[in-house]
């Protein structure tokens, strides 16, 4: 028992050790990339995915489409196409809530009045966030990303929430999203 | 400098291509490799006489680029079964032969120059890999 609390203690350490040495480094880069990923001049929304799509990455539906034609080729074909679509949805959806939490960094120096708990909601929000894309990135990269569709669902929540709570403060200061 | 396009002028323009264009072709993919080709390849900008004519050239080329867009994501939003369907009505009206048609688009995969400008990239892989599923699908059929 205290062998697995340790196990799982460590794991969770690594994991989110691992998390903060992502950030640090995409952090150089996307400040290093700002204008080359905003070439009309738009922030980060201009290019955030359509959510009403990304149920369909996940979609039993198309699998059962695919299964009914009985062909190994074409189930592998499938796999590896989804497979790679999914893990690129979850790069950039881990990639643009990188730069929307930059861009809230940078607005939040300018307010005085910042409300503590919506900051510490927003933090909690975005690690989980990033904890979420994590596994989702081991679990499609593993498993495909058959049945993910519920989690996948709940990821794109945590992105809008976020988004909007960063919004906000970007309204409030009347702050470009690009700026920095 | 750009200046944004009257928002009455970029709906007319836009309904006259509705009207008098896209609603007369069979399926969206027909609609999708139409307006790609009015694009210049050099520019990214869009080209149509008759349109630019009626409502200008700025209205013309923002309405063509909204209907580009919207067609496209139609597309990407599709079920694979909906996207073959989609596929076959389009051999259909082309007048192809279907083994030649699959295999030159197996190929050449010239699907890949009728994605718009500026739109999300998970949704251009969600595409480009759907229609490459149901390109397999349709050999597959053929065979």
């Amino acid at each position: 028992m205290t062998t697995v609390a340790i196990l799982l203690v460590t794991f969770g350490v690594l994991l989110f050790a691992l998390l903060l040495l992502m950030e640090r480094r995409a952090e150089v880069e996307v400040s290093g990339s700002t204008e080359r990923n905003n070439p009309a001049g738009r922030g980060p929304r201009a290019s955030a995915s359509p959510f009403e799509l990304v149920p369909r990455i996940f979609s039993g539906e198309d699998r059962k489409f695919i299964m009914d034609f009985r062909s190994k080729r074409l189930e592998r074909i499938f796999r590896a196409e989804r497979r790679s679509v999914a893990l690129h949805w979850v790069w950039q959806t881990t990639r643009e809530s990188q730069e929307i939490m930059r861009v809230h960094r940078l607005a939040s120096r300018w307010r005085h009045d910042l409300n503590v708990a919506t900051e510490a909601k927003l933090t909690f929000d975005y690690w989980l966030l990033r904890l979420m894309c994590a596994l989702l990135g081991l679990v499609i990269g593993t498993f495909g990303p058959r049945s993910l569709d519920q989690l996948a669902g709940y990821a794109v929540k945590l992105y809008q929430r976020i988004d909007g709570a960063a919004a906000h403060t970007r309204t409030v200061n009347r702050l470009p999203a690009t700026m920095g | 400098m750009r200046l944004p396009v009257p928002y009455d002028t970029l709906n007319d323009a836009y309904g006259d291509l509705q009207c008098r264009t896209l609603s007369s072709m069979s399926c969206d993919l027909a609609r999708l490799i139409y307006l790609a080709a009015l694009r210049d390849y050099n520019s990214g900008t869009y080209h149509h006489d008759g349109l630019a004519t009626r409502f200008g050239r700025e209205q013309a080329r923002d309405a063509l680029e909204t209907a580009h867009r919207e067609v496209f994501y139609r597309l990407a939003g599709l079920s694979l079964a909906d996207l073959v369907a989609e596929l076959k009505t389009y051999i259909h009206v082309s007048r192809e032969a279907p083994v030649g048609l699959i295999h030159a688009w197996q190929e050449l995969e010239p699907y890949r120059v009728a994605v718009p400008m500026e739109v999300d990239t998970t949704v251009v892989r969600l595409f480009l890999s759907n229609i490459r599923i149901a390109l397999e699908i349709l050999r597959a059929g053929q065979q």
